[in-house]
């Protein structure tokens, strides 16, 4: 008796926990495919499956070519912090020098400053860079949210690893470039997915610095595009159009934390890298 | 093959010097094995002469050549680690490639190579295993084999027993050992553990405090130690040390006994060292009597705890049956052959 009650109670609390993570977006896929001032009503279950909202985003402005962009933007910012934070964590991780803790407290000293805060001096950076407008500049300021997580988690991972196999690796025959590549790459490997993953969220969704760097709709990443997403009339909110556009876009998030999903266990339960 | 030699080999971290000026000669093909109490600095300088780290001062000469800048990989020398380091990324086969390739071998030389060498190791069948699905004696054969497919000229062993269990250490050793007849290469091995030293060793360096206290054959420095450190560190149980005073035609010890002693002594108070097995129980006076305070059994032999007066006692292995019991009195020889005697700076005289 008691047992049942207790798995009932568990399994209680999970539906609650569930609806409350998924509610939001549920609602969202509902109001998605209302049309018109359907919108209005209050409603929680589908009453009509009507796809003209998603037809009509990429029809009124270049909504695919802003999610190609997002696409750039987010890959970029990956594949940059991972080399990056994986070569930087082999220094900071592995060699000895002086001001090696100082400067791995400067990187996340970084990460706390508010966004709004580093606006206006990455503002000066990107236009001094010539940048401002193009995507590089959203590839380039995005870094400082990503690198200090990715250089903290991979460094911390990086001195789990037992350093007589590096030793056994330079015994072997490796310089530094062989040992990143064919040692610590793959033994990382887990670690290197989380962290990822996490930079790829970070860059698919940021707000600020893609509203700010960027002017035209044709270099719009997909958070803005969003948000700029007008109606018919100016005193009609397009609810319909923002909730399909939001849809569109966290499908390929979703579906890269299930491709990774395994991996990510393995990420984040830490120090299981070892042999 | 290559002889190593080192010369006025000293090594600082920071401002610690752990070793302090070592001169060594080891011989091409011979099996040398440095030994001493932990943190003596062992592995530092097995770590020197691997180039894992570079010495502060002096030169490494392996096979002719002073390799004091020449980078690990390419001083001919093969490392095989306490913990193993396999790759765990990696399946055995690739383990034991990993080198070979990097060191640009042919598709075809380093396929017959790792095969070969697998072969010898009997673990054939484990090529495509990876490092967690092996036991820790097979683990110990593929670091083996990954040092050997490399034909090094000087194999290098920090304490690769140590992470075995008893059996299995006393098997592996058994195997290092004709693996050294086999290859005939220059070896040396660490180990804190002096039964591996001794039964390995051609010659014995013993290290105190990154100092060599004595080189020599495993039973020359049990039988003929330079000073009391060496006597106190080798064979177990420990030397009996007592202190005795010499005299007119002999050496008084403590309860009363005297031991002649030919030759000239210094006079006044010394060291005398006695090891377990060279004193026996005797009817007579012996030189040494007391009472029995233990008995550990060891099936074939036994030590006896012996008190002998002035807070001193000594232990001493009994063979025959049946043996003493606690509180029985006993009178000791000794061998006058065997004894050691050390002066008042712990030197043997
Ligand atoms: N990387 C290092 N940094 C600082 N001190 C070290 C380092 N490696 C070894 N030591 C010191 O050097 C001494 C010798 O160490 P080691 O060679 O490992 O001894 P053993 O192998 O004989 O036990 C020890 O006192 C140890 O603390
Ligand atoms: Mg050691």
């Amino acid at each position: 008796m008691m047992a049942l009650a207790r798995a009932l109670a568990f399994r209680l609390l999970v539906a609650v926990l569930l609806v409350y993570l998924l509610f939001p977006f549920y609602y969202a896929v509902l109001t998605s495919m209302k049309g018109g001032s359907a919108i209005f009503s209050v409603d929680y279950w589908p009453r009509q499956i009507d796809f003209s909202n998603y037809a009509r985003i990429f029809s009124e402005q270049p909504f695919a070519l802003n999610i190609l962009n997002s696409v750039l933007v987010a890959f970029a910012v990956v594949a940059l912090s991972l080399l990056l934070g994986l070569t930087a964590a082999f220094s900071l991780g592995r060699i000895r020098f002086r001001g090696r803790s100082a400067l791995l407290f400067a990187v996340l000293a970084v990460s706390m400053f508010p966004q709004v805060a580093v606006l206006s001096g990455m503002f000066e950076l990107v236009r001094a860079f010539g940048l401002f407008n193009s995507l590089l500049s959203l590839v380039f300021s995005y870094m400082i949210f990503t690198l200090p997580f990715t250089i903290w988690v991979l460094t911390s991972f990086m001195r789990e690893l037992p350093r007589e196999i590096e030793e056994a690796a330079i015994m072997d025959g490796a310089g530094p470039w062989t040992l990143i590549v064919r040692i610590f790459l793959p033994l990382l490997w887990p670690a290197m997915v989380t962290t990822g993953l996490l930079a790829f969220i970070v860059a698919w969704n940021e707000f600020l610095f893609a509203l700010t760097f960027i002017l035209s709709n044709e270099q719009r990443t997909v958070p803005v595009a969003i948000a700029l997403i007008t109606g018919g009339s100016e005193f009609e909110l397009p609810w319909g159009g923002i909730m399909a556009a939001s849809v569109t876009v966290t499908l390929p998030l979703i579906a890269l934390v299930l491709v990774f999903q395994r991996r990510l266990v393995a990420g984040l339960t830490a120090g299981a890298v070892k042999g | 093959m290559a002889e190593v030699r080192l010369v006025g080999l000293r090594k600082s971290f920071g401002r610690t010097e752990v070793i302090h000026g070592i001169d060594l000669r080891v011989e091409d093909g011979e099996f040398v094995v440095f030994v001493g109490p932990s943190g003596c600095g062992k592995s530092t300088l097995l770590r020197l002469i691997s180039g894992l780290e570079e010495a502060t001062s002096g030169e490494i000469w392996i096979g002719g050549r002073e390799v004091s800048q020449v980078p690990p990989a390419k001083r001919g020398v093969s490392m095989v680690f306490q913990s193993y380091a396999l790759y765990p990324h990696m399946n055995v086969y690739r383990n034991i490639a990993f080198g070979l390739s990097l060191a640009g071998a042919s598709r075809a030389d380093l396929d017959a190579r790792v095969r070969a060498v697998a072969e010898k190791l009997q673990i054939a069948e484990l090529l495509e295993r990876r490092p967690r699905e092996l036991s820790g004696g097979q683990r110990q054969r593929v670091a083996i084999a990954r040092a050997i497919v490399r034909e090094p000229q000087v194999f290098l062993f920090d304490e690769p027993l140590s992470n075995l269990d008893a059996g299995l250490r006393a098997d592996t050793r058994v195997e290092i050992a004709r693996m050294h007849d086999e290859l005939r290469a220059t070896m040396i091995y660490v180990t804190h553990d002096q039964v591996e030293a001794m039964t390995l060793a051609d010659r014995m360096v013993l290290l105190n405090d990154g100092r060599v206290e004595q080189v020599g054959p495993p039973a020359e420095l049990y039988r003929q130690p330079r000073n009391l450190f060496v006597a106190g560190f080798l064979g177990s149980p420990r030397m009996n040390l007592l202190e005795v005073q010499s005299g007119e035609g002999g050496l008084l010890l403590p309860g009363g006994g005297s031991i002649a002693h030919s030759g000239e002594l210094p006079r006044g108070q010394l060291t005398l060292g006695l090891r377990s097995e060279d004193l026996h129980p005797t009817s007579g006076e012996g030189v040494l009597r007391g009472e029995v305070t233990l008995v550990e059994e060891l099936g074939e032999t036994r030590l006896v705890h012996l008190r002998i007066g002035d807070g001193q006692s000594v232990i001493f292995r009994h063979r025959e049956l049946p043996g003493p019991r606690p509180g029985d009195r006993i009178a000791l020889d000794a061998d006058p052959e065997r004894a050691l005697l050390f002066d008042g700076n712990g030197e043997r005289l």
